[in-house]
């Protein structure tokens, strides 16, 4: 037996909403980019996989032929961990300076940075009681050719966080939800224009004795299809402007670490956010699937 | 104009389709009248009842005529026996199943059974006339050879072979008409319910359809014929029943001229 009408009807429900798909799949992946750039701009994203060191200096030593893109790319993925609270280029003469002031080097660690005798020293400083620390410094020696020295001497008093960080979080917040608020919109009417055209034909159907399950199969096939192209593509496009947001080096941290290179965390929150936006993305056309459902056997309807 | 069917075929091959009305009720006695309605009254506003203490009985295989004025109730009486609405007071059974119990869940169920014939043909117009056509036989879930095949024969017996890949919409009215009855008989039905169905058609197809319908009768689909053509009355002896004011009761039969004459001679 060959479901010819119902495969018909999956057809044209397909087509006739595919500019609303299209429209589902956009404004989707918009706010699934909002999410992610606020999450970026806050320095929120847990990027690192950070485990247990009470660490909370740690100091790199340049190799000259480190590039500026690289070191801004190694900046910008250390700032994105929450672990990290600053992020510093010294010239080798200034570590001198810094011995013995909160945050500074210790002796020790300043020697072992003038025995490697190179041109530049990157000093990170840690949060305290972050646990980040052997996990930090096995990831930046596999990714560079950089030494690594490690000092727990001096502590850095840590920066609260100031409130101007919670303004810009409410703010995203609210510009997401107005953002919600025009997809729900622009994927109802779409949907609602698409599914006009077969009113007639549903109402026809249940004349001819169609089941419910029958006539709205194609609209659940329909909100499913888009539902996961929304989440497909609002996580690829997500992960690729993370990506391309690291700039050139990135490429290095990629290819030596895969997707282990983003903590779990943060995969787990992408795909949660993708996966709930796909949910809205099914959940929007359904709802005006009844629409184009209601009423053929209510009293004085047309048909 | 209108194909001719086989004739001596056995009742299997003629309802080749029954088994897949799945969820129908069994039939039962046979002697079980396809359309049982008892004080049936059907309101469209607080005063004037549309139907008032309608009563019908059609035996299985029967041919009923209904007729009345125009806002008589015709169309509202059939609706009602294809739940296209509820009655409001009044008992009613069509192929088994109490209407005033049946579950809007199951009205497909229903449905299934019957041939449905609309007065304003209700096509899907962009659709091809093959399409339109086999939408039953689709919802019946039938392959898609069956239904070509299928739907090339009703479509030849209804005198529409000619335009089976023309859109609905660029079909004249007598054609559209003539579709609709196409659709309404393509999945042998046990029951027709006819609304006007040559209320577009001239005096010669009108004979046409109903020597259709009346060939199919034969073949044992119960046919309900809602029209106002007493003249297409006149040419059969068929039982008819006559709708006014809302009442439902048996045609006073105008007589025919010969019978006329006869009187008048003695
Ligand atoms: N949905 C409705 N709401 C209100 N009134 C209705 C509705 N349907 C039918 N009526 C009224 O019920 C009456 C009977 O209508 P119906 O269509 O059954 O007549 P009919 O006998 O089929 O007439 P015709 O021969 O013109 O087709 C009419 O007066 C009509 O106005
Ligand atoms: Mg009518």
């Amino acid at each position: 037996m060959r479901m010819a009408y119902l495969f018909r009807r999956l057809q044209r429900t397909l087509r006739a909403g595919r500019v609303s798909a299209l429209a589902s799949i956009v404004s989707l992946s918009a706010v699934m980019l909002a999410l992610v750039v606020a999450v970026l701009a806050l320095g929120n994203a847990r990027l690192l996989p950070v485990t247990d060191v009470p660490e909370r200096l740690v100091s790199l030593l340049l190799d000259p032929a480190t590039t500026e893109s690289e070191l801004a790319s190694i900046e910008l993925f250390l700032e994105g961990s929450a672990a990290v609270s600053r992020f510093d280029v010294l010239e080798p003469e200034r570590v001198a300076e810094r011995i013995g002031t909160a945050g500074g080097l210790s002796v020790d660690a300043r020697q072992r940075v003038a025995q490697l005798e190179l041109p530049a020293v990157v000093e990170v400083s840690l949060r305290s009681g972050a646990e980040t620390g052997p996990a930090l410094t096995t990831l930046l020696k596999q990714v560079g050719r950089f030494p690594v020295v490690l000092d727990t001497v001096l502590a850095e008093p840590i920066q609260p966080d100031t409130g101007s960080r919670g303004v810009l979080l409410w703010i995203a917040g609210i510009f997401c939800l107005l953002l919600l608020g025009a997809l729900v919109v622009t994927l109802g009417y779409s949907t609602q224009l698409a599914y006009a055209r077969q009113t007639q034909e549903i109402a026809l159907a249940r004349l001819f004795g169609a089941s419910e399950r029958f006539v709205r199969l194609p609209f659940v096939v329909d909100a499913v299809v888009r539902a996961v192209l929304a989440a497909v593509f609002a996580l690829a496009l997500s992960y690729g402007l993370w990506s391309v947001s690291l700039g050139p080096g990135s490429a290095r941290f990629m290819g030596e670490r895969g997707w282990s290179f983003l903590s779990i965390e943060a995969v787990l929150g992408f795909i949660v956010m993708a996966s709930v936006l796909g949910w809205i993305g099914a959940v929007v056309p359904l709802l005006f699937s009844r629409w184009a459902l209601g009423g053929p056997r209510r009293e004085g309807s047309a048909w | 104009m209108l194909g001719s069917t086989e004739s001596g075929v056995t009742a299997k091959q003629r309802r080749p389709f029954s088994f897949f009305r799945k969820g129908a009720r069994s039939e039962g006695s046979g002697e079980r009248p396809i359309v049982r309605a008892s004080g049936i009254y059907k309101f469209f506003g607080p005063s004037r009842p549309v139907l008032r203490d309608a009563s019908l009985e059609v035996a299985r295989n029967e041919f009923v005529f209904i007729t009345g004025p125009s806002g008589a109730g015709k169309s509202t009486l059939l609706s009602l026996l294809y739940r296209g609405q509820q009655s409001d007071a009044g008992a009613l059974e069509v192929c088994g199943h109490d209407l005033t119990q049946l579950p809007d869940s199951r009205v497909w169920a229903l449905r299934r059974h019957l041939g449905l014939v609309f007065q304003d043909f209700r096509l899907v117009d962009h659709w091809s006339v093959a399409e339109n056509c086999a939408l039953p036989l689709e919802i019946l879930r039938l392959s898609g050879s069956v239904i070509r095949v299928r739907v090339g024969e009703t479509l030849e017996r209804v005198g529409l072979s000619g335009v089976a890949a023309a859109t609905a919409r660029s079909l004249s009215g007598g054609e559209k008409q003539r579709l609709a009855i196409a659709r309404a008989i393509v999945h042998e039905p046990k029951l027709l319910l006819a609304d006007e169905p040559t209320g577009n058609l001239d005096p010669q197809l009108s004979i046409d359809i109903l020597s259709l319908f009346e060939e199919l009768n034969r073949e044992g689909t119960t046919v309900v014929f809602a029209t106002h053509d007493h003249a297409l009355i006149g040419k059969t002896n068929h039982r008819t029943l006559a709708l006014d004011e809302g009442v439902l009761g048996p045609l006073a039969r105008p007589r025919s001229a010969s019978v006329t004459r006869l009187v008048a001679a003695s």
